[in-house]
């Protein structure tokens, strides 16, 4: 019976008819570079582009400006929120953006060239984000997050060529909490030897739905430590964290509203890097 | 069941014989000499029926004297009366002409595909207006046509009520109940004949149901003599159509053939984005061997391929332009389109549906007629059907939401955000550009790409949701007339189902692989990588296109039926009594081991009595069996006042299984049944009055149904725990009650009018309880358990998706010269949204303004049939509570209870359908129909048919109120089509 049933559906060929959708060419993003240099725009570096505006008073790029780096961290670990770390051989800098998924578009290891005319530029808590501005509430005028659909995304940001990881900045080594100061901020490091002092083969990174900070030291028993922040959103926050060394790998960012105000954001699990 | 048979068999011998007057003719096609097979004839009297037969020959007894009225109807013929003067032994009223009337052809087809759209709306169960419309009856011949446009379901009940059969073989579906009409699109002039039953009246060929039956006969014989071709142009859900039909009719040689085939088709329909590509075939044999045995073999078939449309909120209507569609689209001026389509986008230039029916289910039923004598007979039917129904959709993986109508790419969310900044950009984006408010396919390729360069899974991809079914089915009638007077009516059917369900990769969108995990178990349970696996067996498996993932289960379902049903005719009654006992049970098979399914036991149940426990890792494998055992009685009678004016009442009770589909809360993911597998109960009553004067025919219907412990299975994705939650409704009364009117006037000189309504109200009578589990067993914050039971206060609230006001008045007009006119004038009130179970629950109002936080709190003892409002009104008075207008806060939070509770009513409208057509024959020999229909001719584009209240509620997120959920999260709705029109151009020879 079921010969014949498959004959019938060969002639009619409708159940397990394949889609005749032509697929659209991969697009291979690109940027005419030379010809927005040639109609007057200037490439900057993003150190450049933090030293436009160093105050939190947030500050509107008017110029025909561009900017292009790296991505170094992105959401896809779900630790990272709305945000995409870009970094260049001279700084660091978080694009705020207000998206889910956007490791989708714009990956670790993603080339990223951003036309800077109508973003806006300013500290947040103490380091330096690429937005939009907004009027909170309670907290007046401030940096907030630049609006996905506002005048088109693609209109701004501009992914290049293929992500290749092999391109991605080494991370910087921190061998002390002394070595770290507002250069680092947003960029990618390695805190090297490092132990966490409340490890106790229970404790976990994070809580569901809760963010967390657990202590890490460059030397046992000091007193010096930072913060290393995990989202209870993550999918590695139930990992136990690690009662040895490690050498934590990670993005360096800064709260200055807190009594330790350097807080490291992990990218995924193969960011901690056991060593005993 | 001994003390019934006893009964019953004194009952016959304590009757004695009636002298009965026999009436004969014959039924031919006027101005064709053609004889009409199938033709129903009623003798108005006794409302005895029969069909013609091959050589349109009839007979009829009756056992009165004088004057009567044979009404001859079906067949697409217009209604005939002739007055008879019955007189002793035999009367032969000669040949009776017969005009067909090419409008209802038209109405069949219409019908049809409506009831193919209507599985488009989430949940919804299919309305059966159309097959049941009985050509003798006012009311039901009308109202199938006139009212399906806006869903109608004849007495507000679930399509499981309603049985339909196939040459004996009964179609309904043995997990969900429903039969799919799309099963035999395009095949009208196969399923012409038909014979139906109004609700639980007197049946032959089956015990029947609350909602009617219906018994189509398709054999080869049955289909009328000659060639037939007809083409179509219209702008509804096709816009062409192609039918032939052959059929010999039973030759000398007692052979009869048939076949049938047609082609339906459209680039796009009314609504933009659904394309239509759809055949059908059908082939018929029947050989009759002497007087007494005929042997017949039907085969067919309609392959569907189809874009499906999707409701959308009143915003997302709004916002987008206006359009008419005559063929081609033409865009029109100004916002505001009721018929937008999220399902669709364009990839390279060519328009693209996401959500699309495939689907082909085979039928075959070999047939044996034994005719015992003239008026006996036992009728073996046996059939096989092979379902292959697949449904397209979209899925992602740790991706953005592709649905163009996403809650955060309209407008009002940014509203309820408070940044009106982003909502305008929004709205402007869907006001002007198509591609903002249509599916973005080139950026879910464009996304795949970019993963396939990681090495990645997909982030997008098509999926084909496919509900296979293997049928047998053994059914056995005997319709035996014992004496004049007794008849007796029974049968035994048997039916084995096997439905497979699993999902298939169907386009990858440009990626390399798909991952086979759960997204919402990886998010859920981060440290327990088992959790998120589909099938332990395969973890994280990588699937290509063709690949079943996801889930894979089978469901076998089985049952047995026996019943009889006895007739006693006399003078100026009927009187008739039924019974039928049924065995059924169902179990199943899981073929993917789901790290997400607990390793609780699953009960074996009988009627809802546990007898056996089985712990077994539930999702893999065998689980226990569910039987039940039902029975049900009828029994009625039909009183001749006069010939002219009858009375009749029909009356029944019985109990219903549950059905496979509203058992297994979560089948997918595991074996696991609802509690409360009592079978539901039922008691039906209607009464009726039937007027057959010569200026009036019709009747006027009473009705009350009641159903006792129903239950009901709804699923959705919810906000608060991130995963699909499951409402298991069970343990709850539903009324059915209202009039039905059907009226025809003939005015003389061609004219006639008909008048129909259906005015009925269909409520919940007591609150179900609900058992609510999350898909991904995690637990409940609040409760720390992952299986709660709450109650529903929904107590008065209404049958969703149904009209229960509907009504038309149509006047025809007939010329001597073949032409036909007709006017409808409908007007249709009282739709029902369906609701959210949670919404419903105490807690959803619980802390707003004074009330307290438990409905104990609130002086509630009775839960199951309280009504809330009610109580809520009872505790404000009794404790003095006070409402003060200058209160803001009092007064949102009173406006707030309101608006959570609520059920919406959806008003109706008027709309009005125009029709013209014209016989021709030439060469008194072929015949040419030509007819033009308009529906909705003043274009009422505002008529709502049927909606659903999103999903997404939550009391306890810290960031969202009740408020701000109901504002984020409207309702979405579905609209009727605006004016259509149908052309219809038939020749036949």
């Amino acid at each position: 019976m079921k010969k014949i049933l498959y004959i019938i559906l060969v002639l009619v060929g409708v159940v397990s008819c394949q889609n005749n959708y032509p697929e659209p060419a991969h697009k291979v993003p690109s940027y005419a570079l030379e010809d927005s240099l040639n109609a007057g725009w200037t490439m900057l570096s993003i150190e450049d582009v933090k030293l436009l505006n160093p105050s939190a008073m947030p500050k509107q790029i008017v110029d025909k400006y561009l900017v292009k780096g790296i991505v170094t961290a992105d959401d896809e670990s779900g630790n990272i929120y709305k945000s995409i770390y870009l970094q260049d051989n001279t700084a660091a800098i978080c694009l705020a953006l207000d998206q889910v998924n956007l490791y989708n578009t714009m990956p670790r290891g993603q080339e990223v060239i951003i036309e800077l005319n109508g973003l806006w530029v300013g500290t947040y808590a103490g380091y330096h984000q690429l937005g939009d501005s907004t009027t909170h509430e309670k907290y007046g005028f401030q940096m907030g997050r630049w609006d996905w659909n506002k005048e088109y995304f693609d209109q701004h940001f501009f992914p290049i060529g293929v992500p290749d990881t092999t391109n991605l900045p080494q991370p910087t080594p921190i061998y002390s909490k002394d070595n770290l100061g507002p250069k680092d901020y947003c960029t990618l490091v390695v805190l090297k030897n490092v132990i966490f002092p409340d490890a106790d083969g229970d404790l976990t990174w994070s809580e569901s739905e809760e963010t967390i900070n657990v202590k890490v030291q460059f030397e046992a028993g000091g007193s010096d430590y930072i913060n290393v922040r995990t989202s209870g959103y993550s999918n590695f926050y139930a990992d136990k964290v690690p009662t040895g060394k490690c050498d934590v790998v990670g993005i360096i960012s800064y709260y200055e509203f807190s009594s330790e105000p350097y807080q490291l954001y992990i990218r995924d699990r193969e960011d901690i890097i056991k060593l005993d | 069941m001994k003390k019934f048979g006893l009964f019953f068999l004194s009952m016959i011998f304590s009757f004695g014989l009636m002298a009965q007057n026999v009436i004969i003719g014959t039924v031919k096609l006027k101005g064709d000499e053609q004889p009409l097979a199938g033709v129903t004839v009623t003798l108005g009297s006794t409302n005895q029926q029969v069909f013609t037969n091959e050589d349109g020959s009839f007979e009829l007894s009756s056992p009165n004297i004088g004057s009567d009225v044979l009404v001859f109807s079906g067949q697409s013929v217009i209604n005939y009366q002739r007055i008879i003067n019955v007189q002793s032994a035999k009367n032969d009223v000669g040949v009776i002409y017969l005009t067909i009337n090419a409008q209802s052809a038209i109405e069949e087809d219409m019908m049809l595909t409506i009831s193919e759209e209507e599985l488009d709306a989430e949940g919804s169960s299919q309305n059966v207006s159309g097959l049941l419309s009985s050509q003798g009856d006012v009311f039901t011949s009308n109202a199938g046509y006139q009212f399906s446009s806006m869903r109608f379901r004849m007495r507000g009940l679930d399509g499981k009520y309603n049985q339909t059969y196939l040459n004996g073989i009964l179609m309904n579906d043995a997990e969900r109940g429903w039969f799919t009409y799309s099963q035999i699109g395009g095949l009208n002039d196969m399923v012409r004949t038909k014979e139906t039953i109004n609700a639980t009246e007197a049946n032959s060929f089956s015990f029947g149901n609350v909602g009617g039956a219906v018994n189509i006969n398709a054999r080869a014989s049955a289909i009328r003599k000659g060639f037939k071709v007809s083409q179509v142009a219209s702008n509804r859900t096709y816009t062409t159509r192609t039918m032939a039909t052959y059929a010999t009719g039973l030759m000398n040689n007692g052979w009869a053939f048939a076949v049938s085939a047609s082609y339906r088709w459209a680039k796009e329909g009314y609504v933009a984005g659904t394309f239509y590509d759809a055949w059908a075939f059908a082939a018929a044999a029947e050989k009759r061997f002497n007087d007494k045995h005929s042997l017949s073999l039907t085969i067919l078939g309609a392959p569907t391929h189809r874009g499906q449309q999707a409701g959308s909120t009143q915003e997302a209507y709004d916002l987008t332009p206006k359009d008419n569609f005559f063929f081609v689209r033409i865009p029109g001026k100004g916002y505001g389109n009721n018929n937008y389509n999220a399902n669709w986008g364009y990839q390279n230039g060519v328009m693209r549906n996401a959500k699309q029916v495939k689907s082909f289910t085979p039928i075959a039923i070999l047939s044996h007629e034994w005719k015992i004598d003239e008026a006996s007979k036992l009728t073996t039917s046996l059939g096989y059907k092979y379902q292959m129904d697949g449904r397209t959709a979209m899925n992602w993986y740790k991706a953005a939401d592709p649905r163009p109508d996403y809650y955060r790419n309209l407008p009002n969310y940014h509203v309820t955000m408070g940044n009106e900044a982003a909502a305008e950009v929004r709205k402007q984006l869907w006001m002007n550009d198509e591609s903002y408010r249509q599916i973005n396919w080139d950026k879910m390729y464009q996304t795949n790409y970019l993963a396939n360069a990681q090495g990645k899974s997909g982030r997008y991809m098509i999926e084909n949701r496919r509900n296979d079914q293997q049928v047998i089915t053994l059914n056995s009638v005997l319709n035996y007339k014992f004496t004049d007077a007794w008849k007796l009516d029974g049968g035994l059917e048997v039916q084995m189902t096997m439905a497979n369900h699993f999902k298939l990769v169907d386009d990858l969108l440009g990626a390399d692989y798909w991952l086979d995990i759960d997204q919402y178990g990886e998010r859920d349970n981060p440290g327990n990588p088992d959790f998120m696996q589909n099938d332990l067996n395969n973890p994280n498996r990588k699937v290509y296109v063709g690949d079943k993932f996801g889930y894979n289960y089978d469901i076998y379902a089985n049952n047995a039926k026996l019943w009889a049903q006895a007739t006693y005719s006399a003078n100026n009654f009927d009187v008739y009594f039924g019974a039928q006992a049924q065995y059924s049970n169902f179990w199943r098979d899981g073929h993917m081991n789901n790290g997400r399914s607990s390793l609780d036991t699953i009960a074996g149940m009988f009627n809802g009595n546990v007898i056996a426990r089985y712990a077994i890792p539930n999702s893999y494998g065998l689980s226990p069996m569910q039987h039940f055992m039902t029975y049900a009685v009828k029994a009625g009678v039909n009183y001749r006042i006069t010939g002219r004016h009858i009375l009749a009442l029909n009356i029944a009770h019985g109990t219903n299984p549950i059905l496979a589909n509203n058992a297994y809360f979560s089948p997918r993911v595991k074996a696991s049944v609802i509690p409360n597998l009592t079978p539901e109960n039922y008691f039906t009553a209607d009464l009726s009055y039937f007027v057959r004067t010569p200026v009036v025919n019709g009747r006027v219907t009473l009705y009350w149904t009641e159903f006792l412990n129903a239950s009901e299975l709804s699923s959705f994705y919810y906000d608060e725990y991130n995963t699909y939650v499951n409402f298991a409704m069970y343990d709850f009364n539903k009324r059915h009650i209202g009039a039905e009117v059907g009226l025809e006037f003939n005015v003389g000189a061609g004219v006639s009018i008909d008048a129909i309504a259906a005015v009925g109200q269909n409520i919940y009578t007591s609150n179900p309880t609900a058992t609510i589990t999350t898909e991904n067993g995690l637990p409940f914050d609040d409760y720390g358990v992952n299986e709660i039971e709450e109650t529903i206060y929904v107590k008065g609230f209404h049958v969703d998706g149904t009209p229960e006001v509907a009504t038309s008045i149509g006047i025809h007009y007939f010329h001597p010269k073949y032409w036909f006119f007709d006017v409808n004038f409908n007007y249709f009130t009282n739709t029902y949204m369906d609701f959210n179970p949670f919404r419903r629950t105490y807690n959803a109002i619980a802390d707003l303004d004074q009330l307290p936080e438990t409905i104990e709190k609130l002086g509630v003892e009775d839960k199951k049939n309280v009504n809330l409002d009610n109580a809520i009104v009872d505790y404000y008075f009794d404790n003095n509570i006070s409402i003060n207008r200058n209160n803001k806060d009092q007064v949102e939070d009173i406006l707030l209870m309101d608006r959570i509770r609520k059920q919406e009513r959806l008003k109706g409208g008027f709309t009005v359908d125009v029709s013209i057509g014209k016989s021709i024959r030439i060469n008194y020999k072929y015949y040419l129909n030509i007819n033009l229909s308009a529906t909705n001719i003043l274009n009422n584009r505002m008529l709502k048919t049927g909606g659903y209240e999103q999903s997404r509620f939550s009391t306890k997120n810290e960031y969202t109120d009740r408020a701000t959920y109901l504002d984020r999260f409207p309702s979405k709705y579905f609209y009727a089509y605006g004016a259509t029109i149908y052309l219809n151009v038939g020749f036949r020879f």
